[in-house]
């Protein structure tokens, strides 16, 4: 596998403010890279830096393993971007939309009007073909912006949170294209707060904060890297200190809290955990309700390392 | 009260398009004004017109020529040699009348040698050219009957001047209907007016006719009543301080005016008019809630109407049809009304003609009023 | 690809509402007022000499009744001057002038002449000057008859041939001051492109919108989109600009003074000044409210100059500041078409032209050097 994108030690400044510091980044073919931060971390600036549209202060970039440069053309033409925001042209219907941005990339018309159409069928726009932008909901009008994106089909798609504000069907369609698109060879880069999406989507998640890449790694690397790995939450009626106690003994578990009825466990690894503390509960006799077990998610992994919530 | 306050906040957003209506009113309403203004006279005057003379043989006769010009008329720099500079100087009206005097004239003074420029066969060019023609033509006479030079200059200069004494009178019965810088302002004043009224209370009301903002005004809990008070209120508001400021204006420019004493009934009229602006306002914010629709359409509504009923214009010299077509339009009895005003003698004003002028006025303001009740419910019902 | 983006940025623009308001209907309406204003002023100008409507009372025959009835005839060189009415009293040509049939009166007794006008103003003074005229010829003859009586009867007879003392410099024909307003207004609509131009560069630069990211990502010449974007634009303010002649010329039955080609030939170049403006301002401006009031100002500003509002303010700058009009766009096209309607494809009107093309070149070099950048210290 090939190095897609490099960045190596980015650096953008804002007048005073550090917007992306020393940051640096790998995408190998065929990944789809999660860029996870809160809003604000850098991620945008990023993404402007990597296509040459913001000049940056320190770095080096790369892609295709060529320099990039706002003339790089040979680049750009197997790049395809989908704003934060949507851009297309309102006056034009959905079709010539399309049409429009793909033919900034393809000349051949036979081959573009062929990419369109599979572009429209790909975001399941073909039956509004012929509407204005206006006449669009705001779930169809993401997905105009997506098409706009990637119709030409390009070897590179970076998608700077094409899911805010969209209803979960919409979402689900996009997401689904996504993997899609990745399957036939595409490499996506893709930025979003929203971490369940990252986690369901992507093969490697890179964490920002503050302009920095504060973790890396696929999502199970990240949450391993955590010490807690699982919370068991058992209801025990009968609830003594010394049970506390002795459950507290059990290999791979660190912590042992009272919650009301309940015993709150915290285990940093291991198998089989649960297996392990049911049956020394139940050779010991002591009744036990509700079991649960929760994995920890990335806002976890997100907590621990910088100690704020991701959804801030 | 919060409409009320959220009504006038919005005006800010419009400030620029006031102070652009109202630096045109102040800059070019006063200068056209000033110029055509002028006093009802019972005493004759002659016209006097700007003439400039290009003096290239700089003889006795030329210089005698010139200086008898300079005595009756007004002489002005001209600036240019250039022929065609020189022509369209006269023909927009920098000066009225252009004499070239040529080298050697006074040698051979009946060859044909002067040249004269004005604006093609303008009243003036006919006038200023009988003049020296009869000045001329007075020398070559003495000239050819045995006087020298210096004799026959002095003789037509002391006749020229005696005949300045000529008997005239002006009939006292007609007098002269000049309009006062009063009038003028207040004339240019319906087009700014109409103007800033359009466009502001226009856009101003777009906001409160979004659906969106309209429902969650709606759903707030706060009465129907009120609601439309505090709108009302504040467009009033919003009316009442441009018209105002306008007037203000006008007064302020015009102390020296001896009309000055009418100003309460072009006040009167100028509120008629405020309320037709806040009719077309209501009217175009009907038909577009896009703010630049609605600047282009009060352009056209206002700049036509403001060419046909007088405003620009005078009405004398526009077609007769389309004077009576103007009839069908508010601005044309805006403008009767202030030409009334002007004509008539403090008293004879308050008449029951003036009060119709007026009565029309607000009709037309229930007519825009009630036409953009009529595209809103329609466009209502068929959500358009 | 110059094509497409072409074909697209020319789809787009016919497609916007506000475009085709304000620089198709907005000129058509202003028109349409121009010569219901003016339209009656362009035929006759209200300054022009008119033959005057005069009465004249005499108690006895009188030598200025000859006079007033020579000018009462017309010539071939112009209409009568007077139109001479009699009456029998006073009391009648009173009336007369009090009921506008007349302008004035002349009334004759033994001692003088006695005139009678309604108003101030220039009609008065001629119809005075006639009488001044008349009794500056008495006292010539009065003068010589003492002087050098044996000189009077060649005297009287030079007086009254026919002298050529003064004539009118003629540039042949020429138009109605009031085409200006016409004119400017053509300036106007072309400027008026200045608007489309923003609007157009407003979806090919990072800087001013998400569009524009997209399209600045996309491989390809920055120049050679905005070259074709500008030319559709050109192309939609032209047709504006031959929509305008049109109406003004056949539905108003304008006559503009010039063959349509050329008229066509300038407003196009005024477009292209009007576009390539724009194209200047969108490289220099980022906001979008100043992306339209920038445009809309310099249009407005520009054609006022020139006489949209005021004919005579382009005549005004020239004898105040004439350097202004050389460097003002409206004010530089105004006048090629005034020049070229009422002097002829004169060198003036070539520098008109040159001048106009100059500051097309210098728009596209300056909008050049600063577009020319494709990346952005912040977006």
């Amino acid at each position: 596998m090939s190095n897609i994108i490099s960045i190596e030690n980015l650096v953008k400044r804002f007048g005073e403010k550090i917007a992306v510091d020393h940051f640096s980044l790998h995408v190998e073919e065929g990944e789809i890279l999660g860029l996870l931060g809160p809003n604000g971390s850098g991620k945008t600036t990023t993404i402007n830096c990597l296509l040459s549209l913001l000049q940056y202060d320190k770095g080096d970039i790369q892609i295709f393993g060529k320099p990039m440069s706002p003339d790089a053309y040979d680049i750009k033409s197997k790049i395809g971007v989908v704003m934060q925001n949507i851009a297309i042209v309102d006056t034009l219907n959905v079709y010539e939309n399309v049409d429009f941005f793909c033919g900034l990339y393809i000349n051949d018309k036979k081959t573009r009007q062929q990419y369109v159409e599979e572009a429209l069928e790909f975001t399941g726009l073909t039956e509004y073909k012929k509407y204005k932008p206006k006449k669009l909901s705001g779930g169809l009008l993401r997905r105009l912006n997506i098409a706009c994106g990637i119709a030409h089909k390009p070897k590179l798609v970076l998608f700077d949170e094409p899911t805010v504000a969209v209803d979960p069907q919409s979402r689900n369609a996009i997401l689904e294209g996504i993997r899609k698109m990745n399957r036939e060879g595409t490499t996506v880069i893709y930025t979003s707060h929203y971490m369940e999406e990252v986690e369901e989507l992507c093969s490697r998640i890179v964490i920002m904060d503050h302009g920095k890449n504060v973790a890396n790694g696929t999502a199970a690397e990240l949450k391993a890297s955590l010490k807690n790995r699982e919370t068991i939450r058992i209801g025990i009626p009968n609830l003594s200190d010394d049970i506390i106690h002795q459950v507290k003994e059990i290999n791979h578990v660190y912590e042992a809290v009272r919650d009301e009825d309940n015993l709150l466990i915290r285990c940093d690894g291991g198998e089989h955990n649960l297996v392990h503390i049911l049956s020394f509960l139940s050779d010991s006799n002591i009744p036990f309700g509700h079991v649960s077990t929760e994995q920890p998610t990335l806002n976890d992994v997100f907590l621990a390392i910088t100690g704020k919530e991701l959804r801030d | 009260m919060p409409v009320f306050k959220a009504t006038l906040r919005s005006v800010r957003a419009y400030i620029t398009t006031i102070i652009i209506y109202f630096v045109v009113f102040a800059v070019f309403g006063t200068m056209t004004s000033r110029m055509n203004a002028g006093i009802s006279d019972t005493r004759y005057q002659d016209v006097q017109l700007e003439v400039a003379v290009i003096d290239n043989d700089h003889s006795d006769l030329s210089e005698a020529l010139t200086n008898y010009i300079d005595k009756t008329q007004k002489l002005v720099d001209n600036k240019t040699e250039d022929p065609q500079e020189l022509n369209d100087n006269v023909r927009f009206d920098i000066y009225d009348y252009v004499l070239v005097i040529p080298e050697g004239f006074s040698e051979s003074i009946t060859a044909d040698n002067l040249e004269y420029y004005s604006s093609s066969d303008s009243a003036s060019g006919y006038l200023m050219t009988e003049k020296i023609r009869t000045y001329i033509t007075d020398i070559v006479v003495y000239l050819g009957s045995g006087y020298s030079m210096d004799e026959a200059i002095s003789l037509t200069d002391a006749q020229t001047l005696e005949n300045e004494t000529t008997d005239v009178s002006i009939l006292n019965e007609t007098g002269t209907k000049q309009s006062s810088y009063l009038s003028g302002m207040y004339t240019f004043l319906a087009y700014s007016l109409l103007m800033m009224l359009s466009i502001c209370i226009g856009s101003v009301l777009t906001y409160l006719a979004e659906n969106d903002i309209r429902n969650r005004i709606a759903v707030s809990g706060m009465s129907f009543r009120s609601r439309y008070i505090g709108l009302i209120s504040a467009v009033l508001v919003i009316g009442f301080i441009l018209t105002i400021s306008m007037t203000v204006f006008t007064v302020l420019t015009g102390m020296e005016d001896p009309t000055i004493n009418k100003i309460g009934y072009y006040i009167l009229n100028e509120f008629a008019l405020m309320f037709v602006g806040i009719g077309i306002a209501y009217f175009i914010s009907s038909i577009s809630h896009n703010t630049n629709i609605i600047n282009m359409l009060s352009n056209m509504l206002t700049l036509s109407m403001a060419f046909l009923c007088g405003v620009f214009v005078p009405s004398e010299l526009l077609d007769k049809t389309i004077v009576a077509a103007s009839h069908f339009m508010p601005l044309y009895w805006y403008v009767q009304a202030t030409t009334y005003i002007n004509d008539h003698a403090l008293g004879q004003i308050f008449s029951s003609d003036f009060i119709s002028y007026l009565l029309i006025q607000l009709l037309f303001a229930v007519i825009f009023f009630v036409g953009g009740l009529v595209i809103s419910r329609k466009k209502e019902q068929y959500a358009i | 690809m110059f094509g497409r983006i072409f074909i697209y940025k020319f789809k787009a623009l016919i497609r916007s509402h506000w475009l085709i308001g304000w620089n198709f209907l907005f000129p058509l309406v202003l028109a349409t007022a121009f010569s219901l204003g003016f339209g009656n002023l362009i035929d006759d100008d209200p300054i022009s000499f008119h033959t005057m409507d005069v009465g004249y009372v005499a108690e006895e025959d009188s030598t200025f009744l000859t006079v007033l009835e020579t000018l009462s005839k017309s010539t071939d060189e112009r209409e009568a001057v007077i139109n001479l009415h009699t009456y029998n009293s006073e009391k009648n040509a009173k009336q007369a002038l009090a009921d506008k049939e007349i302008d004035g009166y002349y009334l004759l007794d033994s001692e003088d002449i006695h005139t009678t006008v309604s108003e101030n103003g220039i009609v008065s003074t001629t119809l005075l000057q006639i009488v001044k005229d008349y009794k500056n010829f008495q006292t010539t003859i009065k003068n010589i008859a003492i002087d050098h009586p044996e000189n009077l009867e060649s005297a009287v007879e030079l007086m009254g041939s026919d002298l050529e003392i003064i004539k009118q410099h003629s540039f042949g024909h020429s138009n109605s001051p009031y085409l200006q307003y016409f004119y400017a207004l053509l300036t106007m609509t072309s400027l008026f492109g200045s608007w489309i131009s923003t609007f157009t560069l407003q979806g090919m630069c990072a800087n001013m919108s998400e569009r524009g990211k997209r399209f600045e990502c996309a491989p390809g010449h920055k120049f050679k989109a905005i070259a074709a974007g500008a030319l559709a634009g050109i192309l939609i303010q032209s047709a504006s600009n031959a929509v305008l002649v049109i109406y003004i010329v056949t539905v108003l039955k304008i006559d503009l003074g010039l063959n349509l080609g050329l008229i066509l030939l300038i407003t196009t170049l005024g477009s292209a000044l009007g576009i390539t403006a724009g194209t200047f301002m969108g490289a220099l401006l980022k906001k979008p409210v100043l992306l339209v009031a920038v445009p809309m100002t310099y249009a407005m500003l520009c054609s006022f100059f020139s006489g949209l509002m005021v004919a005579s303010i382009k005549q005004y700058v020239q004898y105040y500041v004439p350097f202004l009009n050389k460097i003002n766009p409206g004010a530089v096209m105004s006048d090629s078409l005034y020049i070229a309607s009422n002097y002829g494809l004169t060198r003036e009107f070539y520098q008109d032209i040159t001048i106009m093309i100059v500051i097309i070149i210098i728009h596209i070099i300056l909008s050049g050097v600063i577009l020319r950048r494709r990346n952005y210290a912040s977006i």
